[in-house]
């Protein structure tokens, strides 16, 4: 077992990456980078290993360094069959308690969850993992997609909370909002008055409206999900009514509100692969969405085409959306330094002295389909780039053959 | 040729040529020019084994009359389109499609896949629920797909007939048929059959139940069929006088069997000439239904989804059983979790008919890129795989595996054309579709969009931004 841990994470101490083009803050530029430990310790043409130390030398010649993506939204670790309620620590069907403020997804998160490793064989390092069902659903976690425990793994058990809203009565969902959010207030101010049986929104604990309240004080995004740009409208006005954060997901029709989306700061989730008019709520979608939304400034997150198994498709929903407009460089920063900064993580999502050490060498352009992964550092580690899908690729390379081989007699 | 040998088959057939009197269009073909033109100087993949760096294709009333190497060659009265820096493809073919059964926008109204009303309805079709005004069929043109399969859901065995179309505007499914195509039937097996009908109390609700209900169905087809060659045999040649002369004209004429909608599509299958199309992901599944297709002698064309068909390809390969399958999805049910990205590399390198497939509206929009994650996939883990039998898992495959492979799927002489124009590498993330012909008529410019579907109209009025 310790074996087998040392070989899936092997800590190199230090790590000198040179040769590569590195993806910076600034843009693509050729230079070092330096490692020690979990973090970037130098950045520059002449940056070297710290005196003394030995470091693991990588040759980047050729190749392409960027920071680790951030997929954002996921379900990662806590599904591993879609279909199979027994396999999910989320059981989408329990509607009991709409109002979940205390529960934390990363108390569900499973980082043994083969899902894990397949994510990641395509860059992704960190993952916002959230939970579902009810009317408020919860905290969504942001996971880092290695190590064996919840306490390698769990970068912060809270970066967001999760509002559910029924796009069939938007309005009502927002009333509900509006409901909570002065339940969450009178509760601080005056705990007492739970308990005198004041009338709060249904199923609100006195552990929800606890565990809300940096929510409720624009000191945590809210995650909440809207179609329909007058939606998108409604919730800009609610922010500032409320003094809240939210972040929007999916945001179909939401270049048509771009303006007023930037100037409350309110980032995107944006899907670039789905437009067209799926739903009422989205016939004035467009494939060149994201690329609106930007150029408007709008901080724009782009998210995986689905939430569990394809995650890692995550590159590949950034190209399409730089090949329907959207600025090659802001579709990395989508996926890396935005989700980074809109859920806390400024030290996360970007390669700069100091930045945590999630790095991925790349062959080539990360976003074009022709390009691969070639190495992986999750804070500082190397991670091993196999997954049960390699370990089935590799029984069936050859054939016919049967699932398991016969025997030889044991010696005797 | 398809048709012209179908229509040979019908005519020996009393009951094949009672069952095509239900396809006759009535809405009269829409009237459409076949321009002469040419397209110049871009980098064509045939999918036919040539790829030429610098080519030429010629299409000319509606078929292919030249492809080649090199400068093009004058033709007269023909439009040179010059397409130096692009490239020209085959149209792109999905053998998996739920466009028009289940239409945008996602609605109530809109839910026409899945007769689950009980689980063998071979005897319906899925033209009947294909609605032409589905906004996903321009969506699909302009990702460069010229020919589709809309095939019922998976909730039944037997699910009814599929629908081979051109991806054409028309006011009528059956304006969109595809000339000359066989019929093709949707069939399931695994978790889907067992779960609709089994969560509500019946059969089947388990695997075995499953093979149960396919071969009780293949059974009573054989037995129906027995009734209709008896009354072929009954049935004196034209111009042969009866032999029983005693008795009036009337009573030697015999009587036809009554017909079933149901029976009749399952005995196609039994005379090769309705292709299945089988929903099957795990290999012993597969192998399970292999197994009933033998017993009952009937060829499977096509396995669809097919997350495992690589633990079996050999099997595949020596059957000429293709296999539609995804890219790279996986682990949504049971069944799919198996699934590896070098899936259909594996099944190419074994000589299996490896075809992508997007059983999705998003997908097929992209199908060029699924093919290209598939192929780059298979070529990183050291499967030895080509860009050429990648265009073909979009292109001829399928075709193939819907029986219009000798008219489509390449750009060869004769072929209709079906044509894409790229503005880059096809198996670029980067790369669009900028002009897609359906039988040389050109349905998608990527600089001079159309409205297809009438949801669209008038759906952006006053959105000026």
């Amino acid at each position: 077992m310790i074996a087998l841990w040392l070989a899936s994470s092997a800590r190199a101490a230090c790590t000198f990456i040179t040769g590569a083009t590195v993806h910076l803050d600034a843009g693509p530029t050729a230079t070092s980078v330096v490692v020690v430990d979990d973090r970037i310790a130098a950045v520059g043409a002449t940056a070297a290993p710290p005196r003394g130390q030995t470091c693991a030398a990588v040759d980047g010649t050729g190749k392409v360094l960027t920071a680790g993506f951030v997929a954002v939204p996921t379900q990662m670790g806590l599904v591993e069959v879609s279909l199979e309620p027994s396999s999910r620590g989320d059981d989408p069907r329990t509607e009991q308690d709409p109002v979940r403020g205390a529960l934390y997804a990363a108390e569900g998160y499973n980082p043994l969850s083969t899902l894990v490793r397949v994510t990641r064989l395509d860059g992704i390092t960190t993952a916002l993992t959230v939970p579902g069902g009810g009317f408020v659903s919860g905290h969504a976690a942001l996971v880092a997609l290695d190590g064996v425990t919840q306490a390698d793994a769990v970068v912060d058990r809270s970066v967001a909370v999760v509002l559910h809203v029924p796009t069939a009565s938007f309005a009502e969902g927002l009333h509900q909002i509006r409901e909570l959010a002065a339940d969450v207030r009178t509760y601080a101010a005056r705990p007492a008055s739970y308990d005198a049986g004041r009338p709060f929104v249904a199923g609100a604990s006195r552990l929800d409206l606890e565990a809300l309240r940096p929510a409720f004080e624009g000191k945590r995004p809210i995650l909440v999900a809207a179609n329909r740009a007058a939606e998108i409208e409604a919730l800009v006005r609610l922010q500032s009514e409320l003094r809240v954060r939210f972040v929007i997901l999916g945001g179909a029709e939401a270049w048509l509100v771009a303006d007023a989306l930037a100037a409350a700061q309110i980032p995107v989730v944006v899907d670039p692969l789905v437009f067209g008019p799926h739903g009422f709520d989205s016939v004035r979608a467009r494939s060149d969405n994201a690329a609106r939304l930007h150029r408007a400034g709008v901080r724009v997150i782009l998210a995986p085409p689905e939430r569990t198994h394809n995650v890692r498709s995550l590159r590949e929903a950034a190209g399409n959306a730089v090949r329907e407009g959207l600025d090659h460089k802001a579709a990395l920063e989508a996926i890396t330094r935005n989700p980074a900064s809109v859920f806390g993580q400024t030290d996360r999502g970007h390669i700069a002295v100091g930045a945590v050490a999630d790095l991925v060498l790349w062959t080539g352009d990360p976003l074009e389909l022709s390009s691969a992964a070639e190495r992986v550092w999750i804070e500082g580690n190397a991670v091993e780039l196999r997954s049960r899908q390699t370990e089935l690729f590799e029984k069936y390379r050859n054939l016919p053959g049967t699932p398991a081989p016969a025997l030889p007699l044991p010696t005797p | 040729m398809v048709w012209v040998w179908l229509s040979a088959a019908w005519a020996a057939d009393p009951l094949a040529e009672r069952e095509q009197r239900g396809r006759v269009a009535v809405e009269p073909p829409a009237a459409v020019e076949h321009p002469t033109f040419v397209l110049a100087n871009g980098t064509v993949w045939t999918a036919a084994g040539q790829r030429y760096a610098k080519g030429y294709v010629v299409v000319k009333d509606g078929a292919i009359s030249g492809v080649g190497e090199g400068d093009a060659p004058a033709i007269a009265g023909a439009t040179v389109l010059d397409v130096t820096g692009k490239f020209v493809t085959p149209g792109l073919i999905d053998t998996h499609s739920h466009l028009g059964v289940y239409p945008m926008p996602g609605a109530n109204a809109h839910g026409d896949g899945n007769e689950a009303t009980a689980p063998t309805t071979p005897g319906v079709w899925a033209e009947h629920s294909t609605f032409p005004q589905d906004p996903g069929f321009e969506l699909a043109i302009a990702g460069g797909v010229t020919a589709m399969q809309i095939l019922p859901g998976s909730a039944n065995l037997i699910g009814g007939q599929g629908f081979v179309v051109q991806n054409v505007p028309a006011r009528g499914s059956r304006g969109m048929a595809f000339p000359g195509a066989p019929q093709t039937v949707k069939m399931a097996c695994g978790e889907n059959p067992k779960r609709v009908y089994g969560e509500r109390g019946g059969a089947p609700s388990t695997r075995m139940g499953n093979l149960r209900g396919q071969r009780e169905a293949f059974l009573e087809a054989q037995s129906y069929g027995r009734t209709w060659s008896d009354y072929a045999a009954s049935v004196p040649p034209e111009g042969e006088p009866s032999k029983r002369k005693k008795k009036s004209a009337a009573e030697n004429t015999p009587k036809p069997p009554e017909r079933d909608l149901d029976k009749e599509t399952l005995l196609g299958i039994l005379n090769g000439t309705v292709l299945p199309q089988v929903h099957c992901y795990r290999a012993d599944d597969m192998l399970a239904m292999l197994q009933v297709a033998e017993e009952f002698g009937f060829q499977v064309r096509s396995f669809h989804h097919a997350t495992e068909a690589y633990k079996i390809r050999d099997v595949l390969a020596a059957k000429g059983v293709a296999a539609s399958v995804w890219s790279d999805w996986w682990g949504f049910k049971l069944e799919a979790y198996d699934a590896i990205p070098e899936g259909a590399a594996l099944l190419a390198e074994a000589g299996a008919r490896a075809i992508i497939h997007s059983d999705s509206s998003i997908g097929i929009q992209r199908l060029n890129q699924e093919a290209a994650k598939a192929y780059y996939d298979g070529v990183r883990a050291g499967v030895q795989v080509s860009e050429e039998d990648a265009l073909r898992w979009i292109t001829l495959n399928p075709a193939w595996a819907l029986g219009i492979d000798k008219v489509t799927g390449s750009i060869e002489l004769g072929k209709r054309g079906d044509i894409v124009v790229w503005d880059g590498n096809p198996f670029s993330v980067y790369s669009s579709a900028e002009l897609v012909f359906v039988e040389g008529v050109l349905r998608y410019d990527r600089t001079r969009p159309v409205v297809w579907s009438d949801f669209n109209v008038g759906q952006q009025l006053g959105v000026t931004r």
